[in-house]
């Protein structure tokens, strides 16, 4: 099996530029109604071969861990709004839930985190995110997975437009 | 009131616990694991002492990602 990959997909930047994706509430007046999307991170097994040709969640749903403590679809993101700095645009969720009393061992170790749209229908993906060693990943064990997030600013914030 | 955790083989007193925290950077990413040993004396479960029966798991992203460009059109 394929290794996965840290990378921003390729669609986003054209659902970017097609205005799929509302991070913040859109400005008043613009075609989208005045609401943000929700956006969720869903984990991902140990080489399942998913990386930027990829488009969605629910496209590489199949690949998504399981165990009691993990709803499929992963955990909603806390809301916050994108910001500038300067000639960079970035966002960060405020959190996402951490995972209680979940088993991800072997096979069902995980490696990868998607972040997607789970407003829209089409489950769009954002970008995926490496959770320490690719090929090694993380295997808790009836205990909790955390994930937290970077300091959201123009030099680590998760999702940086440049 | 004893603490208990939820382990692998049920829920076990923490002190007949213990645990060690294992602390990799890897590059983006800070990671943490904490994994927990049975060092009870309890004789239904003289098996487990001494094995792992649970594991927590922390992934600190230290950076996102960048869709990079010129900032000069």
């Amino acid at each position: 099996m394929a290794s996965n990959t840290a990378t921003v997909l390729q669609s986003f930047r054209k659902e970017l530029l097609n205005a799929s994706h509302a991070f913040g509430v859109p400005s008043t007046g613009s075609l989208r109604t005045a609401v943000r999307d929700v956006f969720a991170i869903a984990l991902f097994r140990n080489s399942s071969g998913i990386g930027p040709a990829n488009t969605s969640y629910t496209q590489v749903s199949a690949s998504e861990v399981t165990s009691s403590g993990y709803t499929a679809g992963g955990n909603s993101c806390a809301t916050t709004d994108p910001a500038t700095s300067t000639n960079t645009g970035y966002w960060t969720p405020a959190s996402v839930a951490a995972w209680t009393n979940v088993t991800m061992t072997g096979s069902n170790a995980t490696d990868l985190a998607l972040l997607y749209n789970s407003t829209c229908t089409a489950k769009l993906g954002v970008a995926t995110f490496a959770l320490g060693v690719i090929d090694t990943g993380q295997a808790p064990s009836a205990g909790t997975f955390t994930l937290t997030m970077p300091t959201n600013d123009g030099s680590t914030g998760l999702i940086r437009i440049t | 009131m004893t603490r208990t955790v939820n382990t692998i083989i049920g829920e076990i007193p923490e002190s007949d616990l213990e645990f060690a925290t294992l602390e990799k950077d890897s590059g983006d990413t800070l990671i943490m694991s904490r994994e927990w040993k049975y060092k009870g004396a309890d004789p239904a479960l003289v098996e487990h002492v001494g094995q792992m029966v649970r594991r927590d798991c922390w992934v600190t992203m230290k950076t996102g990602i960048s869709l990079a460009g010129s900032a000069e059109l």
